[in-house]
């Protein structure tokens, strides 16, 4: 579901590898000079990792004294981590010469601590891409991950890997005091580094004491290393997927790029040029469509798993099947709405609309036999068949990933368009077509602004709610078969648990 | 619904740039009620007449809003009903055609038109009706 964008995981399984190399150096051939650059090198690692924990508890250290004796388990443990690793970075303050350039560092032990503290530093900087802060230092969401990565599972799963890292670090450390003397001449030096190394054990020592008193639960390391870099992932081109597994990977893609098309257009206010009317209607219109192709991929599936025996599996595809054919008949709804309105600003095409139509285009190819599918393309086109779609039982899961992510996609869109049809309900910005209007009022104009008595706001906002709700409920089923299945979109169903651990009144971060 | 061929000679037969925006006006309306039509009865589904509705209902409100499109007329001409209910194919073929002579009829009137809004609203409404016939012919996304 990352669309080749890099994640949270990659960079700490690469601090990782650095750490077992530097752990696994052979003894210095000039110690006097490595024992200063492995300190300076776990000065930094020590840093790197004291500032996530610092961002781990940043919200309780903004908290009232009296407030402090009510903090759960893991709360005080993320505040004993960061005194730990404070007191680590401390400890080699005087070592941490950040005006030496890594390049000239010459120890290979210092180099992998350095190349570890690289990978977290830019782990950290992923992690932070998904929030802004404003002037007034409050952190706001910036991405559709943002409240799962402050959801209590995934700040937990974050807490753990922080303070095994700093045991790794730390053993990596020891294993450098305990080279024979002659490896680390400078006394100095070698006492800053095993108090270092003592500290930088503690954390794992605190995580593992607070596991056992209250499990972390969920899969919050899963999201956790599944987190992906915050920036829109390439959009494909129409002819750069004809195989399944290709068309599969344009709809997640596709569907990446429409949640976070959706998240920025959910976010507009109400005087925000983005809002557009029009684009609801196209978002509504497409959704339509890829509501109708995610019934016929359903329907596929369930023909490839009632050959396959799985009686069970084929019901649940079945009923799936069902709900996407419901979903397409109440995507007309807020089509019909968004028909007889306009708002004050016309003429363009917001990125979510855009994305809905492209998903529209690439859940038609996957379902249809022919790989050329256009929208255009008149009724009744073949259907591409159970067999070539999913050619064997393993193939199964890919295909319900994309179905998966399509969907919830879909929700996304719908949530998106209830968002801004309340900001242009709030900012007076919606026109009606008088002539949908009882006959009683006689304007002689083709639009004007929805008559006082006349509670059009009620009807669209109920409607793009209702449609927001049922869009969320064909998700819920896509989580459920993608789970069933094991298929790759299982993270999209434990990044919306994580995100339901927040309360929506919860202040950010 | 069929839009054709009562849109269509009210199209043809449109001189000034009034008739041509109500002409326009009332043509993209038709081609939103010939969707909803054919959504609603018992046809195959069709995704370009759905995904051509946004693009009507863009030409349309473009129109309604030009300086030079006279009020509305309650008592408005409307269409006779088919005697049989068009084909997605028909739809499609006559919703096309219309849309091709909206879009020239709307290009010649924005020419003409001496209000830079009236000229904006006609090419922008042309623009429109441009993409109604690529979805309508297969020559659209």
């Amino acid at each position: 579901m990352n669309s080749a964008r890099p994640t949270f995981g990659e960079f700490v399984t690469a601090a990782r590898r650095h750490l077992t190399a530097a752990a696994a150096q052979p003894p210095s051939v000039t110690p006097g000079r490595d024992a200063g650059e492995q300190a300076a090198a776990l000065a930094r690692l020590s840093a790197v990792l004291m500032h996530y924990t610092s961002d781990l508890t940043r919200t309780i250290n903004e908290l009232p004294d009296e407030h402090l004796p009510g903090l759960g388990p893991w709360d005080r443990a993320a505040l004993r981590a960061y005194d730990a690793l404070t007191s680590a970075s401390r400890a080699l303050a005087q070592d941490d010469r950040t005006d030496r350039a890594v390049e000239s560092v010459s120890s290979p032990a210092a180099r992998s601590l350095h190349a570890a503290a690289s990978s977290l530093a830019a782990g950290r900087d992923l992690r932070q891409g998904h929030f802004t802060t404003e002037p007034s230092g409050a952190r706001l969401y910036r991405s559709g991950w943002s409240p799962a990565i402050t959801s209590p599972s995934v700040s937990r799963a974050l807490l753990t890997e922080v303070a095994s890292l700093a045991s790794q670090a730390g053993a990596a450390g020891r294993n450098l005091v305990s080279k024979p003397p002659g490896d680390l001449r400078a006394d100095g030096t070698r006492s800053r580094l095993s108090i270092a190394c003592y500290w930088l054990s503690q954390p794992e020592t605190f995580v593992w004491a607070t596991e056992r008193a209250e499990s972390s639960g969920g899969n919050g390391r899963d999201v956790l290393r599944a987190v992906p870099e915050n920036v829109m992932p390439v959009r494909r081109a129409p002819d750069s997927a004809r195989s399944v597994d290709d068309l599969c990977a344009a709809v997640m893609t596709t569907a990446e790029r429409a949640r976070a098309a959706a998240w920025e257009a959910a976010s507009a206010g109400p005087t925000s040029p983005a809002i557009c009317s029009l684009s609801w209607y196209r978002i509504a219109a497409a959704s339509t469509v890829t509501s109708h192709h995610c019934h016929l991929l359903y329907m596929a599936l369930a023909q490839r798993t009632a050959a396959g025996q799985d009686g069970e599996l084929r019901d649940i595809l079945a009923r799936a099947a069902s709900q996407a054919d419901r979903a397409r008949e109440y995507w007309l709804e807020p089509a019909r709405e968004f028909r007889d309105i306009a708002t004050d600003i016309q003429n363009y095409v917001s990125p979510a609309a855009a994305e809905a139509g492209d998903l529209a285009l690439w859940t038609g190819r996957l379902a249809h036999a022919d790989p050329d599918w256009t929208l255009s393309l008149g009724p009744g086109q073949p259907v591409r068949s159970a067999p070539d779609l999913a050619p064997r039982l393993a193939d199964v899961p890919g295909v319900v990933a994309a179905v998966h992510e399509a969907s919830d996609a879909l929700g996304a869109l719908a949530t998106a368009n209830l968002g801004q049809a309340r900001q242009a309900v709030h900012g007076r910005r919606l026109l009606v077509a008088t002539r949908s209007l009882p006959e009683k009022y006689d304007i002689p104009l083709r639009y004007c602004e929805p008559p006082e008595p006349y509670s059009y706001s009620a009807s669209l906002i109920a409607c793009c709610h209702d449609t927001a709700q049922k869009a969320a409920q064909v998700a819920d089923r896509g989580s459920e078969i993608a789970v069933r299945v094991g298929a790759p979109s299982r993270t999209l169903v434990a990044l919306r648990a994580a995100a339901r651990e927040l309360p929506e009144s919860r202040p950010v971060c | 619904m069929n839009p054709t061929p009562f849109i269509r000679q009210r199209l043809e037969a449109a001189r000034s740039l009034a008739e041509v925006l109500t002409a326009s006006y009332d043509a993209f309306d038709e081609m939103l009620s010939a969707f909803d039509c054919y959504h609603d009865g018992p046809g195959p589904f069709y995704a370009a007449l759905v995904m051509a509705g946004p693009a009507a209902a863009g030409g349309r409100n473009t129109i309604g809003m030009a300086p030079s499109l006279p009020p509305p007329e309650r008592d408005r001409p409307q269409p006779p009903e088919p005697a049989t209910e068009p084909t997605a194919q028909e739809v499609a073929d006559a919703v096309a055609d219309v849309a091709a002579l909206a879009a020239r009829k709307l290009r010649i009137a924005a020419a003409a038109a001496t209000s830079a809004a009236d000229r904006s609203a006609c090419v922008q409404a042309a623009r429109y009706a441009d993409e109604v016939r690529g979805l309508m012919t297969g020559k659209g996304p």
